[in-house]
């Protein structure tokens, strides 16, 4: 008799897989704290709104009174020079650089991997203009690029993260194609024409899933990445405008009081270097575990 | 035309860096329906090549079809675009089984979606019909546990399953004409028994043609009915396997049949040794050849007939 329940669970991919994963960062605890973290980083993202103890404050509210007060028990990072609480702002700042790296990364992923698995598996031609094309993509200084993008459309969050895709899609689009070369050549590729499988279920079937390990460690790390390029650009004026409660942006205004108001600065920067560090090691961690030679168990 | 599969005058070259190199010269080749051909030759013979042409695989940049013609029932599956190849050719009449079945799957799906999406792409099935045929294909290969093979990644399996999966693949959709490249290389002796007896009745259940392709002539003996020798891109000696194996005529056919092993009393010949330089414009066999003669370097031999259906070319004296 055809055991049909069995057969419709090997159609789909194993969920044991992701937890034996799970099991070797387990054993690494330097990766399992930056996961901790990331998923502390992603609830208070989530639910800005409702923690923060003073909603209000985030974006216009004027509180003379409370100016610059230091860290105390009422404002634990203390208030900034129109009297806000700097612990809600560099709470509700985690919502604002979490979602702009993942629409970051995802966009550059979205333009960048199609592109690379297309010129990798196809060649010829079509490898050498798409691959010209990243070239000159990569030879845009980022900043440079996101200041020309400022001047054109006007500084904003959105078009920093366009500017930031622009310049990020071709390093996907160059990982990408590099293991979809040798990809091409084994033996399953040719299999699966022979039997008669179009360019696309090759492209996006068999070539792609192979490709993806690489892309996956690079784009964790990335996150880091474009929350470090988000922050800067913002610093530098070209990415999110006050009021907005943005990283970057906070530690910018802060230059004027640093030298009375310590944390005024600080705060923010704890926040921008514990996130960038944590996507950094968590990026560490998925290479170790996608890849069985630097497992280290 | 009334043989299945006939090859004429085929003759294949690639371009490399040194000028275009002819790698594949052959005269012709036929192939009955429900025959199966046995295609014996060293590595670099060209068998790939050929099984590639048939299948119009070949990297287009590179390989160069200068001549001839592969009639497939037919039609001409040269004249044949990439398209019209993929939707009514591959896997559908036509399939092919590969030398190293370690390599043959995709790594990151389950056997059970490989098997599935050929079967959904060419027969169009779609959910409960989708799984019993994937099922039964499976079953058709005789894979004891099928239904658990189809929960398992390719690496999870021994070699003999997956050329068995691979098989069940090749002939999920109604095949007629199956390639086998060398199935049984990097398997066990034990194995390669199994799979041979699968490739044999399966043939004749299914009543398909095979073009056998191996380096062993001890294979082609037990399943093949008739039996090419493939030297440097050129057939040079052709025939029953009754005729090819018992009554070889070509000095190169006899180092094969006398390369596998049988005796201890018996002594190892090698027939991979060089005894003399090359010449040019003569038998590409001369330089390794035991009974070369003088003619042998001045002229190449072309297939000439031996009796009924044997043929070899050689110089040597009938």
């Amino acid at each position: 008799m055809i055991q049909y329940r069995d057969f419709l669970y090997g159609l789909r991919p194993r969920i044991r897989e992701f937890g034996k994963s799970l099991y070797f960062f387990n054993r690494n605890r330097l990766q399992m704290i930056s996961l901790i973290i990331i998923l502390v980083l992603v609830l208070i993202a989530i639910l800005a709104p409702v923690i923060v103890p003073y909603p209000g404050q985030i974006m216009k509210e004027n509180n003379p009174t409370d100016k610059l007060l230091p860290p105390s028990g009422k404002y634990f990072f203390g208030t900034d020079e129109l009297g806000r609480d700097i612990f809600s702002r560099v709470l509700y700042g985690t919502r604002i650089s979490l979602i702009t790296a993942v629409i970051a990364v995802a966009a550059a992923l979205l333009v960048g991997v199609p592109l690379g698995a297309i010129a990798g598996t196809i060649g010829g031609m079509t490898d050498e203009i798409i691959m010209r094309i990243t070239d000159v993509f990569l030879s845009f200084p980022p900043l440079l690029l996101a200041i020309a993008i400022a001047a054109f459309l006007g500084p904003s969050l959105q078009n920093a993260i366009l500017s930031i895709v622009i310049a990020w899609w071709p390093w996907y689009t160059r990982l990408i194609r590099g293991q979809a070369v040798s990809i091409r050549e084994r033996q399953f590729v040719r299999a699966a024409r022979s039997i008669g499988t179009p360019m696309s279920q090759i492209i996006f079937k068999h070539i792609l899933p192979n490709t993806m390990a690489p892309v996956i460690v690079q784009a964790s790390m990335d996150l880091g990445g474009v929350i470090l390029t988000i922050a800067s650009l913002s610093f530098l004026g070209l990415g999110a405008q006050a009021p907005t409660p943005e990283w970057g942006l906070m530690i910018s205004t802060s230059r004027t009081y640093f030298l009375d108001s310590w944390w005024y600065g600080v705060f923010p920067g704890m926040a921008i270097f514990i996130s960038v560090l944590v996507f950094n090691l968590i990026g560490d961690g998925i290479r170790e575990v996608l890849d069985p030679k630097t497992r280290k168990f | 035309m009334s043989e299945y599969l006939e090859i004429n005058n085929l003759q294949i070259g690639f371009r490399t860096y040194e000028g275009d190199k002819q790698v594949l010269n052959i005269e012709h080749i036929a192939i009955d329906r429900g025959e199966t051909y046995g295609l014996v030759g060293e590595s670099g013979a060209g068998k790939t090549v050929l099984a590639l042409t048939i299948l119009n695989l070949l990297p287009p940049a590179s390989a160069l079809i200068n001549n001839g013609e592969i009639c497939f029932d037919g039609e001409n599956l040269l004249a044949k675009s990439q398209k019209e190849m993929r939707e009514s050719y591959r896997g559908k009449r036509i399939s092919m089984i590969f030398q190293d079945p370690m390599s043959t799957l995709n790594p990151v799906f389950t056997v059970g979606q490989q098997v599935g999406r050929v079967i959904q792409y060419h027969r169009g099935l779609r959910g409960k019909e989708l799984e019993k045929k994937s099922f039964e294909t499976l079953e058709m290969v005789k894979l004891p546990d099928a239904s658990s093979v189809l929960n398992k990644y390719p690496h999870e399996l021994s070699g003999g399953q997956r050329q068995r999966v691979i098989i069940a693949i090749a002939l999920s959709c109604g095949a007629e004409f199956l390639i086998a490249d060398e199935p049984t290389r990097n398997l066990d002796v034990t194995i390669q028994a199994g799979v041979l007896k699968l490739i044999d009745e399966l043939q004749r259940d299914l009543n398909i043609s095979v073009l056998f392709i191996a380096n062993n002539m001890g294979l082609v003996n037990v399943i093949c009915k008739n039996i090419g020798i493939l030297y440097r891109g050129k057939i040079i000696e052709t025939g029953t396997s009754q005729q090819v194996i018992h009554n070889h005529f070509h000095p190169y056919t006899d180092a094969l049949i006398s390369a596998i092993p049988r005796d201890k009393s018996e002594k190892l010949k090698f027939a991979s040794a060089i005894v003399r330089p090359e010449a040019v414009g003569g038998c590409p066999y001369y330089a390794r050849c035991p009974q070369a003669m003088d003619v042998c370097a001045q002229k190449e031999p072309l297939l000439e007939k031996i009796n009924n259906g044997h043929q070899a070319a050689c110089f040597l004296p009938r």
